[in-house]
């Protein structure tokens, strides 16, 4: 095989909430379908930092409140500067609802206690309180700062809507070191009020669109791709189609069902 | 009884009455509801009004556990109220108590058997005081509704630490989780149930979607001596050393109808309460257990067989994979996703689903129900390649009694409202 991608699963069986193992199923099969070699490292507690330095793609999914914060006195010190220093680099990434969260500042939880997040993305959470209304819900976001994504994979089917689930009792605001990911349709977003979707800050990207985000959205698994091979290997050819019919009908049967 | 609660008793058991006449089902939910609001606290009168009070709680196995602890105790010559529709919330019990007690009947022994949805338990389980509380397990199910697992289980544990002390609890040993509840629950009366080892094919990796693999007092990864499926199995702590219960009664090899490790765990539970309730058991006691409705349940239709295997959750889903594949190595399937309240309007979860287990087996999937689309997709991205679409329930039955040969078995595996429609199609009705 020409091409190889190592991708580094953040924590599969602590940060794993809803079906995040789909975003990685994928991931490989996208690229095997191109002839791409996938090695997938499962990191966990105790797994050594290189599986992190030699990451083409990140990901982590999300988490409960309690798996968090295993991971968070795992992750200290090394791992987290790798992370900080890949992301930094434009190493391409996905980070799902909890894994999002943990990017940031801060996570103030319900009971008023915060937990100090990696400090990676310029963004902090707060949860309302206990009596405060769980965000839950087929959401629909469009992303327009990722056109780039349109012109570099040159599909006809493209569309700039990204359709999926959320699921989140925390708040998110941004700050001015990053940009939204994607502007809310329909749903509820980072936090019901100034309408952004999750924050992309160089190639990485983190989202509320909780679960298999990328079944439904090829596009953005074929964008990561992309990066992943860019930054390897330098200037690459751009992706071949594949045959994404029924990848299309799911989305639009999100689409129809939120009347849109 | 007060002349209140009596007036909601009377009223609710009026409008069940109507209902039947009418032809608009059993009316259990729409009774309960109606009494409750004449009177709220006619949920405590169940308790003076049954001996025991038997509460099943758990993901999987609920409605299959408490039927056959209905199934024993009748053919033990007892008085039993029973939840059989699995109308298991706080009005589908008070309607459950409302149309089946009879004071002129049940006037000693009488059992009330109550399978209790998740979140709905905490919130009525102080008022019904129940002498028994049974703990199946708890998996990621309908995240949509439930929030997360932990805070299910938070809620369980708060719930039980306020109980009487004279409950018991009979806990499932196997699931590290809901174990922990009950080290936690000062309650004296403790009794585990759990396999003593793997009865097929199960996978000695764990899942990586497993919910409890980790202490949950300690925090640390757990090691497991026998691993049954998703984070049930004979475990153990390296770090704080805790472990699995020493087992009241094993299951694994108790004489059933029906397959799968789950109904083992099923029968465990329900020959240990049983004993709980002082009454004598045999291992052979369930063989003439008839499975509830849509578990495991037949049908005979041009001679061919129709199995349907309730499939609600990654858990269910895998466990029904591969206790289809012990009964039959080329199987005909159907796989109904539904994505209604009662399913989860989140249907993520199949992305948890092995269905690369299928490969090599499966002769023909079909996918149908309202999410038919994302049930063609996951099967797209496994090498699984024989899966066959259709949006319309009905024809899919149609065509998957066509593939099936006469005297095989087509397998039905739907999320639950799919389920109803399904018997609905079969039988004309939807539940009993």
């Amino acid at each position: 095989m020409k091409h190889q991608l190592h991708i580094c699963w953040l924590y599969p069986d602590l940060m794993s909430t809803y079906g995040d193992r789909g975003n990685i199923i994928v991931l490989q099969k996208r690229c095997e379908w191109r002839g791409i070699g996938v090695h997938i490292d499962c990191h966990g507690i105790d797994s050594p930092v290189s599986q992190i330095t030699r990451a083409d793609v990140l990901f982590m999914g999300g988490a409960q409140d309690r798996q968090q914060d295993m991971v968070s006195k795992d992750i200290a010190g090394k791992k987290t500067e790798e992370i900080r220093h890949k992301i930094e680099k434009g190493t391409p990434g996905l980070f799902i609802c909890g894994a999002y969260q943990f990017l940031g500042k801060y996570y103030k939880a319900a009971d008023g206690t915060k937990i100090p997040g990696l400090g990676i993305f310029d963004i902090y959470t707060e949860h309302p309180g206990d009596q405060g209304k769980r965000l839950i819900g087929n959401i629909i976001v469009k992303i327009d700062d990722l056109l780039a994504v349109h012109q570099s994979n040159g599909s006809n089917h493209w569309t700039d809507v990204i359709a999926g689930f959320e699921n989140h009792g925390g708040r998110t605001y941004l700050g001015r070191k990053v940009e939204p990911f994607a502007r809310v349709v329909k749903g509820y977003g980072n936090n019901e009020i100034d309408n952004t979707e999750g924050a992309l800050y160089k190639n990485t990207i983190g989202t509320y669109l909780h679960g298999p985000l990328l079944p439904k959205n090829p596009e953005l698994a074929d964008w990561l791709i992309q990066k992943a091979l860019e930054k390897k290997y330098g200037k690459v050819d751009i992706l071949p189609k594949l045959d994404d019919t029924l990848e299309l009908i799911t989305k639009q049967y999100i689409l129809k069902k939120l009347r849109i | 009884m007060t002349a209140r609660t009596y007036c909601a008793f009377l009223i609710g058991r009026l409008i069940s009455r109507i209902s039947l006449l009418g032809g608009f089902g059993s009316g259990i939910t729409w009774a309960g509801e109606i009494a409750l609001r004449i009177d709220p606290s006619i949920i405590s009168s169940i308790r003076s009004h049954a001996d025991s009070i038997i509460l099943v709680i758990g993901t999987n196995g609920k409605t299959t556990t408490a039927s056959m602890i209905e199934h024993l105790l009748t053919k033990n010559g007892k008085m039993v109220i029973h939840n059989k529709s699995g109308a298991n919330l706080r009005n589908g019990i008070v309607g459950t108590f409302i149309t089946q007690y009879n004071h002129r009947k049940f006037k000693t022994n009488c059992y009330a058997i109550f399978e209790v949805d998740e979140a709905e338990f905490p919130n009525i389980v102080q008022q019904l005081s129940p002498n028994i509380i049974i703990m199946l397990n708890l998996f990621r199910d309908q995240l949509d509704r439930y929030g997360e697992v932990n805070v299910v289980l938070e809620k369980w544990s708060k719930a039980i630490a306020d109980l009487d002390k004279n409950a018991h609890l009979i806990v499932n040993a196997d699931d590290p989780a809901v174990s922990y509840i009950s080290e936690n629950s000062h309650l004296p009366e403790l009794h585990y149930f759990g396999l003593s080892r793997p009865l097929m094919n199960s996978d000695s990796t764990l899942d990586t979607w497993a919910d409890s693999t980790y202490c949950s007092d300690c925090g640390n990864k757990l090691r497991y001596k026998h691993h049954f499926f998703s984070h049930l199995g004979d475990w153990c702590c390296t770090h704080c050393r805790r472990n699995r219960k020493k087992l009241d009664i094993e299951g694994g090899s108790i004489s059933l109808s029906l397959s799968g490790q789950y109904n083992q765990y099923n029968a465990a539970a329900t020959l240990l309460t049983l004993n709980v309730l002082g009454l004598s058991t045999k291992q052979d006691d369930l063989k003439d257990f008839k499975p509830a409705f849509g578990r495991q349940e037949q049908f005979r239709i041009h001679n061919r067989v129709i199995k349907i295997f309730l499939s609600k959750n990654p858990t269910g889903f895998n466990e029904s994979i591969r206790t289809v594949l012990s009964l039959d190595n080329r199987p005909n399937l159907i796989s109904a996703l539904n994505d209604r309240i009662p399913d989860g309007t989140d249907v993520s979860w199949i992305w948890d689903v092995d269905f690369d287990q299928l490969v090599g087996f499966a002769k023909n999937v079909i996918c149908t129900g309202d999410r038919v689309w994302d049930m063609a997709l996951r099967l797209k991205y496994t090498q699984y390649k024989n899966y066959i679409v259709e949006e319309n329930l009905k024809r899919a039955i149609e065509i998957g009694l066509q593939k099936t040969k006469e005297g095989e078995t087509l397998y039905i595996l739907p999320t639950y409202s799919a389920m109803l429609e399904i018997r609905k199609i079969l039988t004309g009705r939807k539940i009993l």
